[in-house]
């Protein structure tokens, strides 16, 4: 179980990672707005780690309530960006879309690995 | 143009997937979709940057049939940037612009949707949100206090505390029961 607990805070530091340069090549092409939806989305991978290892600690040593406090968290955090996006959407307000939805599909991407990863 | 509308123009153009959504539209006007299958860019990042381009008077938009189709305004780009660093402005104007630039960020920070997000505690900023809500308010109109309870509950629960800072800030007028705007004049 170790090893499935370590590969997934490593598949999110490496997700971090890649938007983080992926942000930076952004800014060295001049689309600065763009770069900062990445970071915006590097921030998401950077949330979820930590909810991670303070499930991890709250836990203690309890696999199942590991899981089943991170998964709460993880249903109930990106909730109100899910609100954000649907009241940005009924107000047209294109930049508030394009981050909400940017960290929404980050949130997604993250409970796909996860489940991979971990076994669900 | 003014010196602001130019740096804002200026600051607009300074992005390179907005260039490029302006050399494709110079070619022919196009909807969102298209703009984002010729750039390899995503619809939602399309319509963002066409909204900036759109604030900044460097495209604009019309509906047609299902879809909103955007084109350049070329007139402003026609403009010599000769004539808009000789442009000269009194230092009244300077002044006016400088005083909205200070109301939109105000009002940019406490509103967001049409809803007052919380009342400011700075007397100056709350003075500003306060003449925006009573933007609602019909010159020369008398309102009983419920109605006026009414629209200003549109924008934030608190509406006594709204309602007397508005009196006391000479914004509305009162008597008894009846309340009506004030005669000076809201700022733009």
């Amino acid at each position: 179980m170790n090893q499935k607990k370590e590969e997934f805070l490593a598949y999110l530091q490496k997700q971090k990672e890649a938007c983080l340069a992926q942000a930076r090549a952004l800014t060295e092409e001049d689309r600065k707005d763009e770069s900062g939806v990445y970071k915006a989305k590097a921030n998401i991978y950077d949330i979820f780690a930590m909810l991670y290892r303070g499930a991890e600690k709250g836990a203690a040593g309890d696999e199942k309530k590991l899981e089943q406090v991170f998964l709460k968290n993880a249903e109930t955090i990106p909730q109100n960006w899910n609100k954000a996006y649907e009241r940005a959407k009924q107000h047209q307000d294109a930049a508030r879309i394009l981050l909400e939805e940017a960290k929404l599909a980050a949130a997604e991407d993250i409970m796909v690995n996860y489940k991979q990863i971990i076994g669900i | 143009m003014t010196e602001t509308e130019a740096i804002k123009l200026f600051k607009c153009l300074a992005d390179k997937s907005r260039l490029q959504i302006l050399k494709s539209l110079i070619q022919e006007d196009m909807y969102v979709d298209r703009l984002a299958g010729r750039l390899n860019l995503s619809a939602p990042t399309i319509s963002f940057h066409l909204k900036k381009l759109e604030d900044a008077g460097a495209v604009e938009s019309r509906k047609e049939q299902y879809y909103t189709m955007y084109s350049i305004k070329k007139e402003v780009f026609m403009t010599n940037i000769i004539d808009i660093i000789k442009e000269e402005s009194t230092e009244a104007e300077l002044q006016a612009e400088r005083e909205r630039e200070y109301r939109d960020k105000v009002i940019q920070a406490f509103f967001e949707y049409g809803k007052l997000k919380s009342i400011p505690s700075q007397r100056k900023k709350e003075k500003i949100v306060l003449e925006e809500i009573a933007k609602s308010f019909e010159p020369g109109r008398q309102y009983t206090e419920k109605e006026i309870n009414l629209i200003i509950a549109d924008y934030h629960d608190d509406f006594c505390t709204i309602r007397r800072d508005m009196i006391s800030e000479r914004i509305l007028e009162r008597e008894g029961m009846t309340y009506w705007l004030a005669e000076k004049k809201l700022p733009d």
